[in-house]
């Protein structure tokens, strides 16, 4: 706050702020047909809090993101961590300072608004939920850009990833599916009255919340975890945070069906819900060090789930497999699904953690590891997809299963043969698994003899 | 005990072994010199003794505490000074040193005196409110030690602190270092520069290529490595009388050579007892101008043993 990099910053803010509403009040009184003050004024409201809000999404993950890159290349980090604070108090204070820069952003465009208050039509509650919904979605933004500054070794790769990566997940709105969710639910200029899959308003509310307070719980604890020696040792933390977030998610749509069982036809919801998160979380507790020098069955004790290695991934999703499975049983029956859909489920996270198992086994950085299993999903259905268009040639189409779970799912007119990727998963993990455990077997027995020599 | 202990400490890097077996002992009040050239190894030794780098195999104790199990307890108990360090930016001196008291705990009522009294004891008082970034690299350092005495630690592991300073800045940190030897602090000072340890340290470990060489007290180390004083003597004239009774009539006497008028020989006889040179050379009325043991100092040592004297 002392540099005057700060204060340029706040000025330029400010005077975007005021350009944007002198251009909007010249085109107002040019063009609008009811030139009213009320009219005017709820115009001008509406142009500047989208303004604060595009403003706020953009300079918050730049506020984080370098947080702990600089402090590596500053070589300050070192000193930091011998205190005796811990690695979570140490993020937790990066985020919240970043979090206050917000609200004083947001404070510094106040006077704007102040005067627009005096020219009467706005509506107080909507005022209150808009900058409500600031703070949280830049809460989510400032710990994703501080998740990427712990993770990645540079700021200009800090920068560039979150940038990219939310600008991207922005427009699928898949961040924590809360970002797009709530820019929907408070862009409208009556403030809340949406209500998502059949929740009342006080219950839409309170999932948003609580999604948004674990989600920056989560990425703050994967920041954490990557000041740690080995960032193994946190994973456990993090799988439990992703856990109860997925169950919140799970119990939040059972709750939602509950209340309108005539809300929407697909009676999978459930398992396309579960199949939505558990894949990328799939992706990523399957990819990572394998660990070596244990027996298989080994993994099947329960405290192996708190190491965070591959071969303990499986034990992890069986266990939220099993909770949606729990759900499914407060769910109205018209929206159950079959026993066969669970089956083809389970398979598919059997293939997802042997082709993740296999890739990192094949790729020693985590990241890349990662990365190439995404990757090569993506390619895989963009080429599946490509080819039965080409081809035209529908009954390709269901290779997609290969890569993503679309059996289920697919519309009539495609073929959807269920059943069959039902037995077939099963049938290609086991391969995968089996040779990828060759590969490692000799692996492992070329460097013991590397080392006897 | 010994309050740090190491036992076949290990580092590796892939194919590379940074630290081989480490076995170093340092009793509490030692200053220990960790002496190698760059690339020797004492950083990473350092670095895992301070928690930051997790060892391939072997332990390291502090006091008792395992570094890699209770790596909080050992925090407490060092204050570590990294070898390059950097600090942050629009902060004041006594701003930062609050910020990171506040990071030990120390409550808010003591901090200022605290600062102040770390303050006065590396000669900043002067600087407190300027700006860190502002400070010089001498400055800067001094400035790190106080930082790392705010908890008053136990141990100090002071990598490289002198490095990269001018001679006056050295000579400043040097006299630091021996009031906080008065002050019963147990210290651990790596360099790759010998002389600057030399009257500081009680005890010195010579490392290279990963490997601890030798290890004790400095004179101990001396008489295993040389069991000899070097003597230099000076006479008026008669250079050659004095060679020849240095070498023939004396058995303790090895190794002599004359340079510049000034007569060198390796003493190898029981201590204290080389007034026996003297009464010899008086006794063939050689006019002995000065007569003196010269002091072996840590260059010394360390050449012989990076040479290959020791085995």
């Amino acid at each position: 706050m002392r540099g005057a990099r700060t204060y340029g910053c706040l000025l330029a803010y400010l005077l975007t702020l005021a350009l944007v509403v002198i251009t909007a009040y010249d085109q107002f009184t040019a063009h609008s047909a009811q030139r009213t003050t009320t009219g005017l004024a709820q115009t001008l409201f509406e142009t500047l809090t989208l303004t604060q809000w595009f403003l706020v999404a953009l300079v918050t993950p730049a506020l984080t993101t370098s947080a702990i890159t600089m402090e590596r290349e500053q070589r300050t980090i070192d000193l930091l961590i011998m205190t005796p604070l811990s690695r979570f108090a140490i993020v937790w204070g990066k985020f919240t300072s970043a979090l206050a820069f917000v609200v004083v952003m947001i404070l510094c465009g106040m006077p704007l608004v102040a005067v627009l208050f005096l020219m009467g039509g706005i509506d107080v509650g909507a005022m209150v939920v808009r900058y409500a919904g600031m703070v949280l979605v830049s809460a989510v933004l400032a710990s994703f850009g501080l998740m990427m500054s712990a993770v990645c070794g540079t700021s200009t790769l800090a920068n560039l990833i979150t940038y990219g990566l939310v600008g991207v997940l922005y427009f699928v709105g898949a961040l924590a599916g809360t970002a797009l969710v709530m820019s929907r639910a408070f862009g409208g200029s009556s403030g809340i009255s949406t209500t998502v899959f059949g929740l009342t308003t006080w219950q839409f509310w309170m999932f948003t919340l609580g999604s948004v307070f674990l989600t920056v719980w989560l990425f703050l604890q994967i920041a954490a975890n990557y000041l740690l020696l080995d960032p193994r040792e946190g994973a456990w933390k993090t799988r439990l945070l992703t856990a109860v977030l997925y169950l919140w998610s799970v119990s939040t749509t059972v709750l939602g069906l509950q209340n309108s069982p005539s809300l929407i036809s697909g009676q999978d919801l459930l398992a396309m819900l579960m199949m939505t998160w558990l894949a990328p979380i799939g992706v990523a507790v399957s990819t990572g060090v394998p660990m070596t020098g244990r027996r298989w069955y080994e993994w099947l004790h329960p405290r192996a789930l708190a190491v965070g290695t591959v071969q303990s991934a499986p034990l992890y999703l069986v266990l939220l497999f099993m909770a949606t499975l729990m759900g499914g049983l407060w769910v109205p029956a018209s929206f159950r699904s079959s026993a066969v859909v669970w089956v083809f489920c389970a398979g598919y996270l059997w293939w997802l953690w042997s082709l993740g198992y296999a890739f990192s086994t094949l790729i020693p950085n985590r990241w890349g590891a990662g990365t190439a299993l995404v990757g090569a999903i993506a390619l895989g259905v963009q080429f599946v997809s490509t080819l039965s268009e080409v081809l035209d040639y529908r009954a390709l189409y269901t290779f997609i299963n290969l890569f993503v779970p679309f059996a289920p799912f697919a519309p009539r007119n495609l073929p959807s043969n269920v059943e069959l990727w039902a037995a077939l998963y099963p049938a290609l993990g086991l391969v995968v698994t089996i040779g990828t455990a060759l590969i490692r077997r000799r692996r492992e027995r070329r460097e013991v003899d590397r080392g006897d020599g | 005990m010994a309050i740090v202990e190491t036992i076949n400490l290990t580092k590796k890097y892939g194919q590379l072994v940074a630290v081989n077996n480490l076995n170093l002992r340092i009793e509490e009040g030692d200053i220990l010199g960790f002496i190698g050239p760059n690339g020797a190894g004492k950083t990473t030794t350092i670095r895992m003794l301070a928690t930051l780098l997790e060892p391939t195999s072997g332990t390291a104790l502090i006091a008792g505490h395992d570094v890699q199990k209770e790596p909080v307890a050992v925090r407490r108990i060092i204050g570590y000074m990294p070898d390059f360090f950097g600090v942050y930016d629009d902060v004041k001196v006594w701003e930062y040193l609050d910020f990171f008291a506040s990071a030990y705990r120390v409550p808010r009522s003591e901090r200022e005196k605290l600062i102040d009294d770390v303050l006065a004891l590396t000669d900043l008082s002067h600087k407190k409110e300027d700006y860190v970034e502002a400070l010089s690299r001498g400055m800067k350092q001094r400035l790190c030690l106080a930082k790392t005495l705010l908890h008053n630690p136990q141990v100090l592991l002071l990598d490289e602190p002198a490095s990269g300073l001018d001679p006056r800045a050295r000579i400043e940190i040097k006299e630091l270092l021996k009031e906080l030897r008065n002050m019963g602090k147990t210290i651990l000072i790596s360099s790759h520069i010998l002389p600057e340890l030399a009257d500081i340290c009680n005890k010195i470990a010579i490392i290279e290529r990963g490997e601890l060489l030798i290890s004790g007290e400095i004179g101990a180390i001396m008489r295993q490595l040389t069991g000899s004083h070097v003597l230099e003597i000076k006479v008026a004239e008669d250079t050659d009388i004095a060679v020849q009774v240095l070498q023939s009539q004396l058995e303790d006497i090895r190794d002599v050579q004359v340079e510049d008028g000034i007569i060198r020989a390796h003493y190898v006889g029981p201590p204290g007892e080389h007034y026996r040179v003297v009464w010899a050379l008086a006794e063939k009325r050689v006019k002995v101008l000065s007569f003196a043991e010269q002091p072996t100092d840590l260059e010394d040592i360390f050449m012989r043993v990076t040479q290959g004297a020791v085995q």
